[in-house]
């Protein structure tokens, strides 16, 4: 039976076990993903995903209904991946990952400049600041608009927005300028 | 803030095709006949695919929940929010208000039933306790003996049934918040010494993850 998050949230706040089994499930993989991205330790993810799922059957009752459940989840999933962040006392860094657990993504007619050129944008991500990090990862791993990453992260559209901007304006500012076709106009935003 | 600025900043979104209709459009015109923003949408494209693309661990969803399960069964704190832990979250002060609240209520009852027993007539025979409609049945409360179990994800309603009209029980409570039903046996078909080895012909059924008499100190098949 495929139920509507909504549904299995509300189970989940009855002490339904299986549905809060089924909604773990359905969040497992994206969780899990976003919380490495995050802290870049696979290690630690698997514990940082019981936590955020501990918070979700604990705390189901207190889902209002105003967001998605799945940013609701998101959101408590980044706030953990900060605390972990901050407990580790450095920025996340690029991690060797077993050849055998990746995930299939890159199509094999992907040329080397190209595999080397996403390996040096993803190698400069892990270079700025989880806020802003957190903001690159929920748009395009997880693929959610600036409405729904400012519900998850707690914080205005607008600094959503700008968050953005200045992750785009440091890794132009890393990677290789011969890449940088398009220059910045004089923008004075704030954060 | 020029009205190229405001268009760039949704740039990202346009990419990643979540921008509402309207602000698609604004940001399609706009870009159309902006050299700089194309230019802009080539970079992020470049940065969705490398985000994308990236390697990420498969994670086994399955033993995750499993070790979460046991850490839930392992730590009684956890659990969805009750009024206890309700209770536990209000500030220092209005804890011990209503403790205190509490505490006042008590000794006021004790009172009133300390000066009932007083006034009751000496050698007076006592009278049948009292009892709520809801209240259950003394019958029920005195004497079948009750089991606690946890069943297996895999049990099928047909086992189920075959496994209670087994062992002589049916289910009078459950599930609770970690799953776990109670189940009252038949008192005539398991009186006298049958019943601790029913109770482990229960633990040693398939179906059952765990099982224990009510009442009687946890253990685990």
């Amino acid at each position: 039976m495929n139920l509507e998050d909504s549904a299995l949230l509300a189970a989940v706040a009855e002490g339904d076990v299986q549905a809060f089994e089924k909604l773990f499930l359905r969040y497992h993989q994206p969780v899990a993903a976003f919380l490495f991205k995050m802290t870049g330790r696979r290690g630690l993810v698997e514990e940082l995903v019981n936590d955020v799922m501990v918070v979700v059957w604990q705390k189901a009752q207190t889902f209002a209904g105003r967001s998605r459940v799945s940013t609701w989840i998101m959101g408590v999933a980044y706030r953990k991946a900060l605390k972990a962040i901050a407990k580790l006392g450095r920025a996340p860094t690029m991690v060797a990952v077993e050849p055998d657990l990746l995930v299939d993504e890159a199509g094999p007619d992907l040329d080397l400049a190209d595999t080397e050129r996403r390996d040096q944008i993803r190698r400069t991500l892990t270079k700025l600041s989880p806020e802003h990090r957190a903001v690159v990862e929920l748009t395009y791993y997880l693929g959610y608009s600036y409405a729904e990453i400012a519900q998850i992260v707690g914080c205005p559209e607008n600094t959503v927005k700008t968050r953005m901007f200045y992750a785009r304006r440091k890794l132009r500012a890393l990677i290789q300028p011969s890449h940088t076709a398009g220059r910045e106009e004089g923008r004075t935003g704030s954060r | 803030m020029t009205e190229h600025e405001q268009f760039d900043l949704l740039l990202p979104w346009r990419v990643n095709g979540t921008l509402e209709i309207e602000e698609h459009e604004q940001v399609r015109l706009h870009t159309s006949n902006c050299v700089t923003c194309r230019s802009q949408l080539r970079e992020l494209e470049e940065l969705r695919d490398a985000v994308r693309k990236g390697p990420v661990p498969s994670f086994d969803a399955a033993a995750g929940f499993r070790k979460l399960e046991e850490r839930l069964a392992g730590d009684a704190a956890i659990g969805p929010v009750t009024g206890s832990a309700r209770f536990r979250s209000l500030p220092g002060a209005l804890r011990w208000l209503l403790l205190a609240q509490a505490a006042a209520l008590v000794l006021v009852a004790g009172l009133f039933v300390a000066r009932r027993i007083e006034q009751a007539p000496v050698g007076s025979e006592p009278s049948a306790p009292f009892r709520t409609l809801a209240a259950p049945r003394p019958e029920i409360l005195g004497g079948a003996p009750r089991v606690r179990v946890l069943f297996s994800e895999g049990i099928t309603e047909q086992e189920l049934r075959e496994l209670l009209h087994e062992m002589g029980g049916r289910i009078v409570d459950g599930p609770s918040s970690l799953g776990l039903f109670v189940i009252e046996l038949d008192a005539g078909a398991v009186d006298g010494p049958s019943l601790a080895d029913r109770v482990a012909a229960l633990r040693g059924h398939d179906g059952v993850r765990f099982a224990e008499l009510v009442g009687s100190p946890s253990t685990r098949p």
